[in-house]
């Protein structure tokens, strides 16, 4: 009897040790997982929601690595939805829309909600407040907003991607101005712990992910403040220092004398849309045609005059600009840390985990990723984390990086083993139509740019104003008080995604 | 780095290196077969070292050898099998790579003259460390996905090894040394550009850096203690010094045709022209080998060693071209000290022999390290030998299975963000003549 005993003893051991042994992956189990989100987590780039694109969206990736078999997107076909901007040539580099059409919804006809949820454009109050306009309309269905439609299939887990929409705005246009360019902080947390609160539910969890930094993104981080050449390379004055472009100053940063325009001060951020060849400036961009540039340095036509920078004139115009001086820098920065703050504690308070976006990106601004001898860098164009054109919008690569930090996080918060995704195919696989669609792209209509006007007014309208009656007036599109008359065209239609 | 005056000697002794090109398979790069006995017996030689190899092993060995000696011979290492598949994220689950199997030599040459009865010289040439690491693309068409790090590593060198030992009592003798390593390396890789019109890699270039083995060498220098307290017992130790060596070579750049034509031209424009100058530096570690041996019975020798290798001295791999305009190429390797312990015995029936042995050598290289380049990992070897010895001559032959232990890198930290799981075996067989008069 005491023999038995002891094997009896031995064999409970043994069992308790073989416990021990099994994957962690058994912590936590998801059958049924659901996106929210923006354009981030709906695949958005290259300017478009493509099927292409979106099979590298994080919510794809993070499903197919918890094995959840049947996760549904709102799929588009090729050219895309708006259509999707490709490269031309580069030398110089040019952008053009694929096609003279758009691609058609491929899944309308599922008889459930989507499991990604997420909507281009969509800010913290869109989710619980908006069920039609734009993308939506092909999203949403007319079956509810995003956050009734995700508690109807019941998740257990979910992720909530808001990253920027509530603040994109104030860096397209310029300028940071609440209720016109940025939701109000007191109204984005209300809202975000409403939809925090209604998402909590006994045995669900999820990862609540929080906002980029701003100059992650190449909208403001990729022309610099100083006069280059047409290599691109810095022009050097006499004494070989830099020279500055010039603004025409703000409240924290005067010109002297009030002077019209003067050089712009040490960190200053110059968006994209200094570089964007504009209809109204005959097809040349801001730069080109010598706004900022001193006289001294380029006789050009316009030059000594300065870059516009963003304003807003009641009762409702909002006149984008180009420039975002050190204080605008720092209050942007400020307010998405204010916003990351807000998503931080509604996780927090409703049990689920808060991902540190702000973290991950100053480390992909400061290292990039490199993968088997393969170097991948935020850089606009040549550095492959961005899509095609994109001042906003991560790459198929990009995407992937992101998911699979995502699932690190994930296997590291809940003690599970959740395999990485393939980086490898993302970064050998060329984000083209497939083979016969390309055949009905047209690349009429290419320019010579490296950003476009038209993804920079893409910018604005993926991210609406947050005053709904403003109307947003770019360069040239009329007669503004600030700058010097320059010929007017009727602004390009304003399709796309909208809200 | 001066040239080498290439004496009559110099030339005939830096052939012998020349024909030991592309050694490989050795803990972290280090080559231990460097005598069948030796081999045989599980490579714990220490404290035997009694035939001329004692150089390599043990130099204080040949203070009790009395006759002139001269033994050369020679090893065959062949890869067995050398297999990796892949895994996420990179180079992703289904991708898998090949090692290119050929049978390698690496020939050595001991001589041992007797000066007094006391004093002996001897001299060794024989390569200490290598390293030929080649993969081949797998079947059918997929291209072995670490390309962008190496297809082909390769690290020769060549020692000359002349010692001084010195019979203090007729039971401990003493040795010193100087060791003169010429070396050279190799690395092949592609180069990859990411192609803006489909937002993608594509390969663009093929790199390869190459040096001469006559242009880089540096000197270090080694000790040895051989005790015989009894006929049945002896204890010995034998340290070598560290050796780093400057490299200068040539790198080469090699235009692929990535299919766009456009990038094709701006990666010509930019791609460097002719032969670029290279430099690089690699650290070859310090070992102190400790040993003792046994006879057990009539005509039976058990030997027990430790070896230890200060590998933490290779902590760095930096690769950097005079043109300021090619990026470095730095890596941090971070390499551990590493032990290895090793068993042999010898039964002796008259003039012939049979050995046998068995070690565990424990990996330097962190997970972190682990790729293309190299993959080590520990490794058992198992050792069988055989041999006729007479006083005036001997032939002994040994033959080493070595299994390295199967490795799987599956979480970062990696140097190179390489994941999957390496497999590996390798034999190595051995074979020498000694003459003596």
């Amino acid at each position: 009897m005491k023999m038995h005993s002891t094997v009896l003893r031995a064999a409970l051991l043994g069992i308790g040790l073989a416990a021990l042994a099994l994957p962690l992956s058994a912590q936590i189990t998801i059958h049924k997982y659901v996106a929210l989100g923006d354009s981030y987590g709906a695949g958005y780039g290259a300017g478009c929601l493509v099927t292409r694109e979106q099979a590298f969206s994080y919510p794809r990736q993070l499903a197919t690595a918890f094995g959840v078999t049947d996760f549904q997107q709102p799929t588009i076909s090729d050219p895309g939805i708006p259509t999707c901007i490709g490269v031309t040539n580069l030398i110089p580099v040019t952008f053009a829309p694929i096609s003279d059409h758009t691609g058609v919804p491929t899944n309308l006809g599922l008889a459930r909600p989507y499991d990604n949820l997420s909507v281009p454009g969509f800010k913290a109050a869109d989710v619980t407040d908006t069920t039609s306009g734009g993308l939506a309309d092909a999203i949403l269905r007319g079956l509810g907003s995003a956050r009734d439609q995700a508690l109807v299939l019941n998740p257990d887990f979910i992720t909530l991607g808001i990253i920027g929409n509530d603040i994109l705005t104030a860096g397209g246009a310029g300028f940071l101005m609440d209720g016109v360019t940025a939701t109000p902080l007191p109204v984005f947390q209300a809202k975000y712990n409403a939809l925090a609160a209604s998402l909590a539910a006994s045995g669900r969890n999820g990862v609540f992910i929080g906002t980029p930094n701003p100059l992650f993104i190449p909208l403001a981080s990729t022309v610099p403040p100083v006069v280059v050449d047409a290599n691109n390379q810095p022009v050097l004055d006499p004494n070989g220092d830099l020279i500055p472009l010039l603004g025409p100053g703000n409240t924290a940063y005067p010109c002297p004398g009030g002077a019209p325009a003067c050089p712009l001060p040490a960190g200053t951020r110059v968006t994209l849309g200094a570089i964007a060849p504009m209809a109204a400036l005959g097809g040349k961009s801001l730069l080109q045609v010598g706004f900022g540039v001193p006289c001294a340095v380029a006789p050009l036509p316009m030059c000594d005059h300065p870059l516009p920078d963003g304003s807003f004139t009641p009762p409702a115009t909002v006149n984008v600009g180009v420039l975002l001086y050190p204080d605008e820098v720092a209050a942007i920065d400020q307010r998405v840390q204010d916003m990351n703050a807000v998503i931080s504690s509604a996780a927090a308070a409703n049990g689920f985990k808060y991902f540190d976006f702000y973290a991950l990106s100053n480390d992909l601004i400061a290292n990039g990723r490199t993968y088997g001898g393969l170097h991948v860098t935020k850089d606009f164009v040549t550095g492959g984390m961005f899509a095609y054109g994109e001042a906003v919008h991560m790459s198929n690569i990009g995407y992937t990086i992101l998911a699979d930090e995502l699932i690190q996080f994930i296997n590291s918060s809940y003690g599970s083993s959740f395999p990485r995704p393939d980086i490898n195919t993302a970064l050998t696989t060329p984000d083209l139509p497939a083979s016969g669609a390309a055949a009905t792209i047209s690349m009429a209509g290419a320019q010579p740019v490296l950003f476009g006007e038209e993804a920079w007014r893409r910018v604005l309208q993926m991210a609406p104003l947050a005053n709904a009656t403003a109307l947003a007036v770019f360069p040239g599109d009329g007669s503004l008080p600030e700058r010097e008359p320059i010929r007017t065209a009727a602004p390009r239609g304003r399709g796309g995604p909208g809200h | 780095m001066t040239r080498p005056r290439r004496t009559g000697l110099g030339l005939s002794l830096a052939l012998v290196g020349l024909l030991a090109a592309a050694p490989a398979f050795p803990s972290g790069f280090q080559i231990m077969t460097q005598g069948p006995r030796a081999t045989g017996m599980g490579l714990a030689f220490t404290a035997v070292a009694d035939d001329p190899s004692a150089i390599f092993y043990n130099p204080a060995g040949i203070g009790f050898q009395d006759h002139f000696s001269v033994e050369i011979g020679a090893g065959f290492i062949t890869k067995l099998s050398g297999d990796f598949s892949g895994g996420n994220p990179f180079p992703g689950v289904g991708a898998n790579g090949d090692q290119h199997k050929t049978t390698f030599i690496t020939p050595n040459f001991y001589a041992v003259i007797p000066l007094t009865t006391d004093f002996k010289l001897g001299l060794g040439v024989f390569s200490e460390y290598g390293l030929g690491n080649r993969w081949e693309d797998p079947p059918p068409t997929y291209p072995w996905p670490g390309k962008y790090i190496s297809d082909n590593a390769v690290i020769q060198s060549v020692d000359l090894n002349p010692v001084l030992a010195w019979k203090l009592t007729p039971a401990i003798s003493i040795a010193g040394g100087a060791d003169y390593r010429m070396s050279r390396v190799q690395l092949e890789r592609n180069n990859a550009t990411l192609d803006p019109m489909t937002n993608s890699f594509v390969d663009t270039a093929r790199v390869k850096l190459n040096s001469s083995i006559w242009d880089n060498h540096d000197w270090g220098w080694n000790a040895a203690l051989l005790i015989k307290p009894a006929d049945s017992f002896s204890i010995g130790a034998s340290y070598r010094s560290k050796i780093g060596i400057d490299y200068v070579g040539d790198a080469s750049f090699t235009q692929i045709a990535s299919g766009n034509p456009i990038l094709d031209a701006i990666v010509a424009s930019r791609l460097p022209q002719g032969k670029q100058t290279v430099r690089t530096r690699v650290e070859f570690p310090a070992s102190l080998n400790l040993g003792m041996a046994f006879v057990i019975a009539k005509n039976t020798t058990i030997s027990l060693e430790g070896d230890w290798t200060e590998w933490s001295e290779f902590s760095q791999l930096n690769i950097s071209f005079d043109n300021p305009a090619i990026p470095s190429l730095d890596r941090t390797t971070n390499w551990k000290d590493s032990w290895a312990y090793r068993m042999g015995v010898e039964q002796k029936f008259g003039n012939w022999a049979v050995r046998s042995g068995y070690y565990r050598d424990k990996t330097p290289q962190p997970d972190s390290d682990v790729g293309p380049i190299l993959a080590d990992n520990d490794r058992d070897g198992y050792t069988l030998g055989f041999g006729y010895d007479t006083p005036k001559w001997g032939f002994n032959v040994a033959d080493l299975y070595l299994h390295v232990h199967a490795r799987t890198i599956d979480s970062p930290p990696n140097t190179d963000n390489f994941y999957g799981h390496y497999s590996e075996s390798v034999n190595i067989a051995i074979a020498s003549f000694r003459f003596s008069f």
